[in-house]
């Protein structure tokens, strides 16, 4: 890694520790720096730690296989039902619920590619005076939402 | 407004070419900009970190940007107040509002001014 980005992130992690001394670390090593007679670095560094601090790196992303898989499933899923329904298959009754719970984790999984910053919360509907309560977002929203959906209007 | 044209200078930097030409482009993307801000240029640019601190300073030491520090209010705005290194910095500051905070553990953020 470059020295530059190493001393950036030190004093980022010392900062991180020492929050109330936030100006007084960037003081020590400005002048530390400048009495060695080395300000450019100071300088270099002080600009890379603001662009650390205001842009932090992403977080690792999924990788490029995840959406496609998932979409790829639950449309290979709901093609089949359809081809089974023509034949006269349908899905017995006891067999509903696995139905929407995979339809539902699909989606889950999916969430990003089917344009989901959905968000849920509320009361776990399956019990009655449930003193349980959830809040989510994105794709667990996505599964939830599926799930509640497929149970009250395909299963109940 | 005149382009802005680094040629010249990216002839006599050629390891920071890249750099150089992208914040080139920005300018020229932005005429009417007299502030650059590291974190907005790296966002927009999408240049590493270090290229684009090296690049800047390539641009302060050619007379084209003056750099200097600017504290970060508890409101989240710039102070007027402009300070050639983060050690001039006072341990208090006022804000727009002309109240005065504690800098102690205020953001300070280098700023690059275009200089006329």
């Amino acid at each position: 890694m470059n020295e530059l980005l190493v001393q950036a992130r030190d004093l980022h992690r010392r900062i991180l520790k020492n929050p109330e001394r936030k100006l007084s670390i960037i003081q020590e090593f400005y002048d530390e720096r400048a009495s060695a007679g080395d300000s450019e670095t100071a300088e270099l560094v002080l600009i890379i730690l603001n662009i650390e601090m205001s842009n932090p790196p992403p977080k690792d992303p999924l990788p490029s296989w995840f959406l496609p898989l998932g979409l790829g499933l639950i449309m290979i899923f709901l093609a089949g039902l359809v081809v089974a329904s023509m034949f006269g298959f349908v899905v017995p009754p006891g067999g509903r619920f696995a139905l929407i719970a995979l339809l539902s984790i699909g989606v889950g999984l999916s969430s990003s590619a089917l344009g989901g910053k959905a968000s849920v919360q509320g009361q776990i509907p399956f019990f009655q005076n449930s003193p349980l309560a959830i809040s989510a977002t994105s794709g667990i929203a996505l599964f939830i939402i599926t799930f509640v959906l497929g149970y009250n209007f395909y299963i109940k | 407004m005149l382009r802005i044209n680094f040629a010249n200078l990216i002839d006599r930097h050629r390891e920071d070419k890249r750099a150089l030409q992208a914040i080139e482009e920005w300018l020229n993307r932005h005429q009417d900009t007299t502030v650059l801000y590291p974190s907005v240029l790296a966002r927009e640019t999408s240049l590493d970190a270090v290229s684009l601190a090296k690049a800047l300073r390539i641009l302060v030491k050619e007379g084209i940007l003056r750099q200097v520090y600017k504290v970060k209010t508890p409101t989240g705005v710039l102070t007027d107040e402009e300070f050639n290194d983060p050690t001039e910095i006072p341990e208090q500051l006022p804000d727009r509002l002309n109240q005065y905070f504690a800098t102690a553990e205020s953001d300070v953020v280098p700023v690059f001014q275009m200089v006329a």
